[in-house]
């Protein structure tokens, strides 16, 4: 069913990156990487907030060695994690921006900043359901349409809060979210549709997703357009940011030893020095030395170091060879011989890196490893396509593509003992859903505690606590008497739902755990919503503000002009003397108050100035008027030169 | 005599599951393939019922019930090798969920 031509909407596909977001689109039978603003194909994931407004994407990230305490990044790495994770409290001391908990019994963290001089906190979530705006509004001024829906990716190894939170940050962004992705199985629909015509036996691939932030690796059987996760495995705090800190300390331990003194409480200095840094990790990519330079970084002493890819590569070995553990693991999952892998698939940024390509050549025994696919755009086209099934937008060799995705994590319940008991086992294909009997404790127990876990450890204490609820009045018996039912049900979004009933009383209670465990609620996410709207109001006033001061300034000078032109016979030295003045009054206002002032401001300062303007010269001559109006198209262009501006 | 006493039991039990189960007819029913098939009749039979049943399909009417009881008559045979579950129900494993008294006001 297609619906009505004004109402056409379409659905994308939005790879949510820690350091850089994509989208894309189908359309016209094809997929579209879509640019944004600046005509860039992917847009860094920063927000930052200055004296007058929010900035989104690209311009966000150019102003951050100005203003590093309020532009936020890596809101990914926060998402769906409590404050008191040790991976947070680690990150937190790279971070410019401030975190702080939310102090409740959930824990999560909030980031706070400063606009327009007071302090505001938000969660990850609608950090990243502003980057997601941005994303829509990219995809939007494209189109020509709406967008209401989307696909948004995560990495695979994200667990069930992160993709929870994930999905909710879709929702504060006005998208309803069709669903969420694994990145590496997104990057392998690119893959796979470039080769679907020789796809008619059964291939095995290995996608090897490093990017910015999380690391991911996933076997995949692809035939007949059918997509088969096979297994997963990765490590969802590793990436191109953690490259760029160990350049960094190698950088402030330089400057120390050259200097005796020490630049990372200087924010400003910390974060240019970054911004360098990140530079020559991509140069060292293509060469093999590069020069780190910052002028006057910190009490005015220039920095300069000379970095060969040997040393930063001698810098992040254990990182990289790190990354090798989950290949293995997910080889070894997958139950598929080393040789049985007919192609590698580098996506994500670090995967550029000449040592990561190295060491899984290697891993291989010299395999070549496929470079076709873009790295930086292959999960948002992936995504896009999956966007276009779903909604039923696409062409036939489209719709009749699937993907068979699967949980990265076990998942089960504590048992006696603190034992855990998996019900879905890590690498099940979702959807999914399965059922197990347990039975009481005691003797006349009438209460049960189904905690809910993921995690590969046999005690539920090394696992990560989802959530907890209590079946109640279970009829009174000897202990191992009753019979109660546990089922876990995981979507195709890995979202998991768990319920259990009493075989004899049927009393049935359950819970979608994502509800439990640090997940925003309903009612969150609706005050996030308005939030949000209100948000792309201020954006949309902050734009009339600057632009009735513009007009403000250019009324300034034309009066300012009109007074010299006039000569003394026309104007006395003390109307002059009376006009300068208030136009000094003026300027003066503009440059103080006028910083907070809005457009009613401005606008009330023109038509005072207008009216200072009307009674003083009126009687003397109409001169002044006319020349402040000489002609009114001039005015005009000024006005459209000012709002190009 | 409980069987399970006996030495060689768990050769026994194993062959018997293997076997003289049910369990492997039914889920060759369920993806329409016969009992001898190959492990490459079965992966093609299971992809073109998957295709249909998928939540994401067009052709799909449920809410993915189909798709999971067909995925875990796939993996039944391909992983477990068709496997029957029968257990002696006197040597069960009862998995025991305990209760902490008066937590959190969940009592009512």
């Amino acid at each position: 069913m297609q619906p009505a031509s004004e109402e056409k909407s379409y659905a994308v596909g939005i790879d949510l990156g820690t350091t850089y977001s994509c989208v894309g689109v189908y359309k016209d039978g094809e997929v579209q990487i879509i640019a944004n603003d600046q005509g860039n194909r992917t847009t860094p994931s920063y927000v930052a907030w200055t004296e007058q407004e929010r900035l989104l994407g690209d311009a966000a990230k150019n102003q951050v060695a100005s203003n590093p305490t309020n532009t936020v990044f890596d809101a990914k790495r926060l998402i769906g994690r409590r404050f008191d994770d040790p991976i947070v409290q680690a990150d937190l001391k790279l971070w410019p921006f401030k975190v702080v908990s939310d102090g409740t019994k959930d824990d999560k963290p909030l980031i706070e900043i400063f606009y327009q001089g007071v302090a505001k906190k938000f969660h990850p979530e609608e950090i990243s359901s502003m980057i997601l705006t941005k994303m829509k509004q990219t995809a939007e001024a494209y189109l020509g349409h709406r967008v209401r829906e989307a696909v948004i990716t995560v990495p695979a190894y994200f667990n069930d809060a992160q993709r929870q939170a994930t999905k909710d940050a879709g929702e504060i962004a006005g998208l309803r979210v069709l669903r969420i992705v694994n990145e590496p199985t997104a990057a392998a629909i690119a893959y796979g549709l470039d080769k679907s015509t020789s796809a008619q036996k059964e291939t095995h691939i290995l996608v090897f997703d490093m990017g910015g932030g999380t690391f991911d690796v996933s076997v995949l059987a692809i035939q007949e357009s059918v997509f088969e996760v096979k297994a997963t495995a990765g490590d969802p705090h590793l990436g191109g940011e953690d490259f760029d800190n160990r350049i960094l300390s190698h950088c402030i331990a330089d400057f120390r030893r050259k200097y005796q003194s020490d630049p990372t409480r200087n924010q400003r200095a910390v974060r240019r020095l970054r911004t360098q840094c990140e530079r020559a990790k991509r140069l060292l990519s293509t060469q093999t030395s590069v020069t780190i330079e910052v002028d006057s970084l910190h009490e005015g002493n220039d920095f300069s170091i000379r970095l060969s890819r040997a040393k930063f590569e001698e810098l992040c070995l254990d990182y990289f060879k790190k990354a090798m553990e989950p290949v293995e693991q997910c080889l070894k999952d997958s139950n598929l011989p080393q040789k049985a892998i007919s192609d590698i698939v580098m996506v994500g940024g670090s995967t550029r890196i000449p040592k990561v390509q190295e060491l899984i050549k290697a891993f291989f025994h010299g395999k070549e490893l496929c470079k076709s696919i873009n790295p930086d755009e292959a999960v948002a086209y992936g995504a896009a396509v999956q966007a276009a099934i779903v909604s039923g937008h696409g062409s036939e060799e489209v719709q009749n593509m699937l993907l068979l995705d699967v949980a990265p994590l076990s998942l089960g319940i504590e048992t006696a003992g603190g034992m855990m008991q998996v019900l879905i086992e890590r690498n099940s294909t979702v959807s999914t859903s399965k059922s197990q009997d347990f039975t009481t404790f005691e003797d006349y127990q009438d209460h049960v505690d189904i905690s809910v876990y993921e995690g590969e450890r046999a005690m539920v204490k090394d696992n990560n606590f989802l959530g907890k609820f209590t079946l109640k009045d279970i009829p009174k018996s000897l202990r191992g008497v009753p019979k109660i039912q546990v089922t876990f049900t995981i979507d195709t979004n890995g979202i998991l739902q768990v319920s259990a009933e009493d075989a004899k009383s049927n009393k049935k209670s359950e819970i979608q755990i994502a509800n439990e465990k640090g997940r925003l609620t309903q009612n969150d996410i609706q005050k996030m919503l308005q939030e949000a709207e209100k948000y792309k109001g201020e954006d949309e006033i902050s734009k009339g503000d600057m632009l009735a001061k513009e007009e403000l300034k250019v009324y300034f000078q034309r009066f300012d002009k009109g007074i010299q032109d006039l000569d003394a016979s026309k104007l006395q030295e003390q109307d002059r003397e009376r006009l300068e003045k208030k136009l000094a009054d003026a300027y003066h206002w503009l440059e103080h108050d006028g910083l907070k002032a809005g457009k009613p401001e401005f606008e009330a300062k023109q038509k005072e100035l207008q009216a200072v303007m009307n009674t003083e010269t009126w009687t003397f001559a109409g001169h002044l008027h006319s020349a402040l109006y000489r002609n009114d198209w001039e005015w005009r262009a000024a006005l459209l030169v000012c709002r190009e501006f | 005599a409980d069987l399970a006493q006996m030495a060689k039991h768990f050769t026994l039990a194993t062959w018997l599951r293997q076997e003289m189960s049910t369990a492997k007819l039914s889920s060759c029913r369920r993806l329409g393939v016969p009992e001898t098939a190959s492990p490459e009749a079965i992966r093609e039979a299971y992809l073109q019922l998957v295709r249909s049943h998928h939540p994401d399909s067009r052709h799909c009417h449920d809410e993915g019930e189909e798709f999971s009881r067909l995925h875990q008559a796939y993996r039944h045979l391909t992983r477990d090798h068709g496997c029957g579950a029968q257990s002696n129900p006197r040597h069960e494993q009862h998995l025991m969920l305990q209760w902490t008294y008066g937590h959190e006001g969940d009592v009512e």
